[in-house]
């Protein structure tokens, strides 16, 4: 048995490590923290800088390098060592280190923050808020969902006590902070939603402007797609009967301007993004393609 | 001094002679506070012994803990001196109200120096013995010479010259000498320079100026008529004349001299001050020289024979060390008392010798203090009795200030005129302004020079109004009290006060006086007017005109027309504390409630609208030019902050504040002190919220540039900046070229914004137009409706402008040959500096910019999808890419996107060619999104910097620092000129707003105050800097290495913006030497 003292132990620091599977046989390779990520992304050039050893290892916590019988099993004969270290490099699995972990996250919630701000406004002076207010609000926000669902859990009977964070079952919208493995703009979506179901800050989704055109002939005739529409969809249901132009209408929340030029009918008007897929979809399939949706503006805000 | 009751205060503003309006003026530390105190102190409102320590008048607590005063305040003070009506008259005692304002003497509170400026009749200005003119001292002194107001010269902390310097007393006297010529200097330079400037009105004044010259001489000659008969030295008489006539070409009335009697000598600290004057006085009999000699001798080059006890001037001395008048006869007085009390070994005095000197001067201390350890004790009571402050200094405001009646005459025609509009003002208004109208009758004309905020606590409004209570107004008091205290309670024990409360308090309104009180809630701000009335009489009721500053009589009903407001209270100003008065007469400086929501920060308000004056068009001294960015903690409490800056901008003068489009509210202070005030305001008072304050955020723009070295073009054969791109499911295929638009075409663009936007207006206008006039015409546009445009450009002006801004452009004149006319849209937000032009064959796009509706061609409407289709698809592609443009998600400006080809490859499925659109609206929007940001990375891409045009003034001294301040902000000097008369320079220069942040602080600092920048928006300017530039030639290499050891700015401020947004920031690592990283664990 070796004797244990410091000079003669080798530890482990500042590795991490990347592994890769095959031919059932498990290779790791050495390298820094917070270095393969940026390897991959192509920021960091020099492999140097990436990797601790250039060598292949079985296990690396045990200095067992990987027999050149192996490798050449698993990687296909005569490829070098170089070759066979970067193909692990780029599709081995890898631990992120804490401050990449950190920097995506911060990037992510950057990110969905800026979205956030953009599409949001004060309802009363249409106004856009700054990134800080918004993240300052979400902040708010989590943390009320880590109380509430805190709370929850606690009242909660013990078998629903573990599945607590079940949010789309109760469609509550419930925001508890970013992910980094959630694309930004779906987050932004989510945290929008639960904004505004809790209105830390008074908020609303900013409008869509837009301009439709249609002609004059389809718009009395009653929406043929109303049937299945309203099952699906409540608010569509009062208007089952209704026609095209009342339907259009009962998507645009404000009307600009409304007027009958010639042939066609042409509205601009305030739209919740929300009923916009909708709104597009149902003219299109409406009036075959002659009425039109014309974007003015994505999100209208106060100008000055 | 007993206290004096503000009845008496009251009864006092009657007599205008009685009045005297100063305020006090100083560069910051040189006690302008304490030796308000010391005059306070006199009213008997602070014990004499704390004066200059507690200083009364800073009342913030703020202003308490850092020692200095950051807001003006006023006090009223009372004081009675005897006085001769003629020489040999018999003295009579005669009251006098001094309404004084104390000022900050901080440079980021020189807003509230003009402010108070403006009130008074007459100015005190300090300088401290040792320190001598600061900058400040010169800025007080211009303020006071812009003004008109006469200054009094204070020549405070005379008593560091004995304990701090140990200077003697000669050489005290050549410093002070020294002084007063450094403060005679800067009144020189304004005074030349108003000459310069006013070179056509000079041959006119000093016609005026000679006459009144030999006016005085022949004055001065019967003078020395008198003198000479009464046997003194006739040499002083001609060494006076002498002087006066080399002064008699200078401005002589300006100068400052002790022997005029307008510097005093002080040691506010210590308690005492004196005039030559009052030496004078003390002399006259022990020398026998006539004090009105004396006054001319004591100050100057004057000796005193020991022998003949006569004056002799410098020639006469024959060699002989004799000491100057002023040194023998006051300096070693007072040098004396120091020596005496503080003096000796160890500080403790000279025990003996206090007693001499106390008993030559007749003095007797009290036995408690003589016996007291504190010679500092023994000290000031000598001096208070021997040469107190505050009557040296009150007896030369009453003597050498004028009076309002008097300082309104000489300085209101200049005021008047100087207003915007003078020449309609009403001859009757001007007159009663000039001449001191007091009565009922005469119209009302007051200046209001800032609001301050109250706290509801400390209004007077429970008071009586003088006289004693009559039973049933006491009963009806207490009752008031119970109600008001119920009240109180109620709201803290939850805000729902129970019906029982309500109903006394609703018994207590019945019979109040002024209803208007009970309204008000507790600890609510109150904005009460700082004012300064010129003609009649106020009082509490009247409703008066309440004048805006942009307001000019020429057009009185302009919008909007100025509203009738009934004033409600009337106070009378005692520092923190406030009196309420029933009437104030013209010439007083007083308190004015009502005014809240009416008077935004300065106003004038008058008795009538037709030919009234507004003399609230002021030119404050300095403008904000600190910005932050504020935000509530909380975010709740946003629309309490909101709130809580209209208030603070009411309530300063020089605090502003703006909502940005990015929803920022941004706060603009004079300076960081300033700031930092405001926000204490802010969080204390006004919004009562936590607050943070930041960096604003900084806007950038994009663009593209034809750079002399570009990496080559991503497609030989299509061209730089060339594009073809195909949506995912390949059915729709785009080409366009990327072009960096021509500067002259950018500007253009970037300047009659506005017009576009207001052809969109007019278009939309005129489709409805055509809509009810029936026309058949489908979405096309008469644009005949355009003519009326006044400002901004009709369309074919529009057009005309533009092609000429094309045709301007030197080479590659093909280009841009047809352009105008094929212009589809403008972007972002449809009328920014971009263009959508559109070169397809068969012009799929709409025209923006037709002339004639009739060559558009009928939509045809089929089954297959067409190009056309697309059209607006791509418009919003190329709205949403200039919106956001590649490099850092900032808006582009100077692109041009020509349209060439749209290709719709139909699918074999036609049939649900259709229903696709849906589908390939996403489609088509994204791929010319990205082409559109391909193309423009193709090009060379800069960053366009916010600028401020920076406006420096410096003088000579501190140029170096200025420019030095400048180039490490990176800021770009444009010009630099000399002001004509004066010893400063203006430097006109460009700074980047990103480096603006602390740029004001900085500045100051490295000039110590000497140099004022201002900063305003200027607009965007291109860094000529490509942000992805990266050394790729041979000689750049080996020059800079792969790295590039020179800082990129452009990428800097990229990536800046980039990581505050959240995007991917190229090239930069998180580790830079991965084997330098902390192993250990945590």
């Amino acid at each position: 048995m070796p004797i244990n003292q410091p000079s003669n132990q080798i530890k482990l620091t500042n590795v991490s490590l990347v592994r890769l599977k095959k031919a059932k046989k498990r290779f790791e390779i050495a390298c820094y923290k917070n270095k393969v990520l940026e390897w991959r992304n192509g920021i960091e050039k020099d492999l140097d800088n990436v990797l601790q050893i250039n060598n292949v290892f079985l296990n690396v916590s045990k200095g067992q390098t990987a027999p050149s019988a192996d490798l050449a099993r698993a990687f296909g004969p005569k490829t070098k060592v170089e070759d066979i270290i970067l193909e692990i490099l780029s599709k081995g699995e890898l631990q992120v280190g804490e401050k990449e972990r950190h920097a995506q996250l911060e990037r992510v919630h950057n990110e969905v923050v800026g979205i956030v701000a953009s599409k949001l406004v004060d309802p009363k002076t249409k106004r856009v808020y700054t990134t800080g207010m918004i993240e300052k609000a979400l902040d708010m926000l989590s943390s009320q969902g880590s109380q509430a669902q805190a709370a929850g859990s606690g009242t909660g009977t013990p078998g629903t006590g573990e599945d607590g964070e079940a949010k789309p079952k109760t469609k509550e919208h419930v925001w508890t902070g970013v992910v980094a493995t959630k694309s930004a703009k779906s987050q932004a979506l989510e945290a929008m939603k639960a904004l505004i179901t809790h209105q830390p800050i008074p908020v609303a989704r900013a409008r869509m402007r837009l301009r439709i055109t249609c002609p004059t002939n389809v718009l009395k005739q009653s929406a043929k797609s109303a049937g299945p529409k309203a099952t699906d969809d409540t608010e569509d249901g009062e208007e089952k009967k209704g026609t095209v132009k009342d339907r259009i209408l009962g998507y645009i929340e404000q009307v600009e301007t409304q007027d009958v030029v010639g042939s066609e009918w042409e509205v601009t008007g305030f739209v919740e993004p929300g009923a916009f897929k909708g709104l597009s979809d149902f003219i299109g399939s409406e009036t075959k393609g002659q009425g039109r949706v014309e974007v003015l503006d994505m999100a209208v805000t106060h100008e000055d | 001094m007993p206290v004096v009751n503000p009845e008496q205060l009251v009864a006092l503003q009657r007599n205008p002679e009685g009045i005297r309006n100063i305020c006090i003026l100083a560069h910051v530390d040189h006690g302008k506070t304490s030796l308000t105190d010391a005059l306070i102190a006199t009213n008997g409102i602070i014990s004499p012994k704390l004066a200059g320590k507690i200083r009364y008048l800073d009342s913030r607590p703020d202003e308490q803990t850092r020692g200095i005063t950051m807001e003006s305040s006023a006090i009223s003070l009372y004081f009675s001196m005897l006085r001769r009506s003629a020489p040999d008259a018999t003295p009579e005692q005669k009251e006098y109200l001094i309404n004084l304002i104390d000022s900050p003497g901080h440079i980021d509170f020189s807003s509230e120096v003009s402010t108070a400026s403006r009130l008074c009749d007459g100015a005190v200005i300090l300088v401290d013995a040792v320190e001598g003119v600061c900058s400040q001292t010169v800025t007080v002194l211009r303020q006071a010479w812009v003004e008109h107001m006469k200054p009094l010269l204070v020549i405070n902390k005379m008593d560091r010259l004995v304990t701090e310097l140990k200077m003697t007393p000669g050489e005290a006297y050549t410093h002070l000498s020294k002084l007063l010529e450094q403060v005679n200097a800067v009144l020189g330079s304004f005074f030349q320079g108003e000459r310069m400037e006013e070179d056509l009105n000079w041959r006119e004044r000093m016609d005026e100026r000679i006459a009144a010259a030999a006016a005085k001489e022949q004055e001065r000659a019967q003078k020395d008529d008198i003198n000479g008969a009464n046997g003194t030295s006739i040499d002083t008489e001609s060494m006076i004349s002498s002087n006066n006539e080399y002064e008699e070409r200078d401005d002589e009335d300006i100068y400052f001299a002790p022997e005029k009697n307008n510097v005093i000598f002080s040691s506010a600290i210590d308690g005492w001050a004196f005039t030559v004057r009052q030496f004078a006085s003390l002399y006259e009999k022990k020398l026998g020289i006539k004090r009105t000699a004396m006054e001319k001798v004591l100050w100057g080059d004057f000796y005193l024979d020991p022998k003949t006890k006569k004056v002799l001037a410098q020639k006469h001395l024959k060699g002989r060390n004799l000491k100057p008048m002023f040194v023998q006869l006051v300096l070693d007085q007072i040098w004396a008392v120091y020596q005496a009390t503080t003096g000796g070994d160890n500080g403790k005095g000279d025990p003996v010798l206090t007693e001499k000197i106390t008993k030559s001067l007749n003095i007797t201390l009290p036995s408690h203090i003589t016996r007291s350890r504190d010679p500092r004790a023994i000290l000031t009571t000598l001096f208070s009795s021997w040469l107190p402050l505050s009557t040296a200094l009150l007896v030369s405001v009453i003597e050498s200030l004028p009076s309002p009646p008097a300082a309104q005459e000489s300085r209101l025609p200049a005021l008047i005129d100087a207003s915007p509009g003078f020449t309609h003002v009403d001859p009757v208004l001007r007159d009663a302004m000039i001449n001191f109208k007091t009565s009922k009758a005469a119209p009302i004309v007051a200046y209001i020079s800032k609001m301050v905020s109250i706290p509801e606590s400390e209004l007077p409004e429970n008071k009586r109004r003088g006289g004693a209570l009559s039973p049933e107004e006491a009963r009806e008091m207490g009752r008031r009290k119970r109600a008001e205290i119920a009240r109180a309670r109620a709201l803290e024990d939850g805000g729902t006060p129970d019906p029982l409360d309500n109903l006394t308090e609703a018994i207590g309104g019945t019979s109040l006086e002024v209803p208007a009180e009970e309204e008000q809630t507790p600890n609510r701000e109150h904005l009460i007017g700082f004012a300064r009335i010129y003609s009649g009489t106020l009082s509490v009721g009247d409703s008066v005109y309440v004048i805006p500053p942009k307001f000019t009589p020429a057009n009185p009903h302009q919008s909007p027309e100025p509203q009738k407001v009934t004033v409600t209270a009337l106070y009378l100003l005692m520092g923190r504390g406030l009196e309420p008065l029933t009437s104030v007469p013209a010439g007083v400086v007083f308190g004015i409630g009502g005014l809240e929501g009416h008077v935004l920060k300065s106003g004038t308000i008058c008795s009538q609208l037709e030919g009234s004056v507004n003399l609230a068009g002021v030119n404050m001294g300095s403008q904000p030019i600190v910005r932050v960015a504020l935000e509530p903690e909380n975010p709740a409490d946003l629309e309490k902050m909101i709130q809580g800056l209209k208030l603070l901008v009411q309530s300063d003068p020089c605090a502003e504040y703006e909502q940005f489009q990015s929803g920022e509210h941004v706060l603009l202070t004079a300076g960081e002190l300033h700031l930092e005030r405001c926000l204490i305001d802010l969080r204390e008072r006004f919004a009562r919220c936590e607050i943070q304050a930041g960096e604003p955020i900084v806007p950038y723009r994009e663009t593209i540039v034809r750079a002399e070295e570009m990496k080559p073009p991503a497609s030989k054969e299509l061209g730089r900046g060339t594009v073809i791109a195909s949506t995912t499911s390949k059915q729709v295929t785009v080409k366009i070229n990327i072009r960096p638009l021509p500067a002259e075409v950018t500007e253009f663009l970037a300047k009659n914004s506005a017009a576009i936007r207001r052809l969109y207006a007019d278009r939309q206008a005129a489709e409805k137009g055509a809509q009810s006039n029936g026309t058949v015409e489908k979405e096309d546009v008469d644009e005949d409706g355009l003519v009326d445009s006044t400002k901004v450009l009709s369309l074919p002006e529009f057009k005309k402008q533009l092609q000429a801004a094309f045709d301007s452009v030197k080479g590659q004149r093909e280009i841009w040959a047809n352009t105008v006319e094929q212009i589809t849209a403008f972007g972002p937000r449809r009328t920014g500096p971009n263009l959508l032009i559109d070169r397809t064959d068969d012009a799929i796009c709409g025209k923006f910019l037709r002339d004639n509706p009739s060559d558009e061609k009928e939509q045809t409407v089929g089954e297959t999808l067409q190009a056309r289709d697309f059209s607006d698809k791509i418009s919003y592609a190329f709205q949403l890419a200039t919106a956001q443009g590649p490099l850092c998600n900032e808006p582009v400006q100077g692109i041009a996107v020509f349209l060439e080809e749209v290709t719709v490859t139909q699918t074999d499925e036609e049939s649900s060619t259709r229903d696709n659109l849906g589908r390939l609206t996403g489609e088509v929007i994204k791929t010319v999104q990205q082409a559109i940001k391909q193309g423009f990375l193709d090009w060379s891409p800069r960053l366009l910097l916010a600028m401020y045009s920076c406006e420096i003034q410096a003088s000579t001294e501190v140029l170096g620092r200025v420019y030095d301040v400048l180039t490490r902000r990176r800021g770009r000097v444009l010009s630099e000129a000399m002001k004509e008369g004066t010893p400063f320079f203006t430097i006109q220069s460009l700074l980047p707003v990103a480096e603006s942040f602390g740029f004001s602080d900085e500045i100051r600092k490295r000039t110590s105050g000497a140099a004022s920048p201002q900063l305003i928006f200027q607009g965007y300017e291109i860094l000529d800097e490509d942000p992805f530039w990266v050394p790729f030639t041979e000689d750049d290499l080996e020059d800079l290495g792969e790295l590039a050891d020179k800082e990129n700015v452009a990428k800097r401020y990229m990536d800046g913006v980039r990581k505050r947004k959240g995007l991917m920031v190229q090239g930069r690592k998180l580790v830079k030497d991965a084997e330098k990283q902390k192993t250990l664990k945590r």
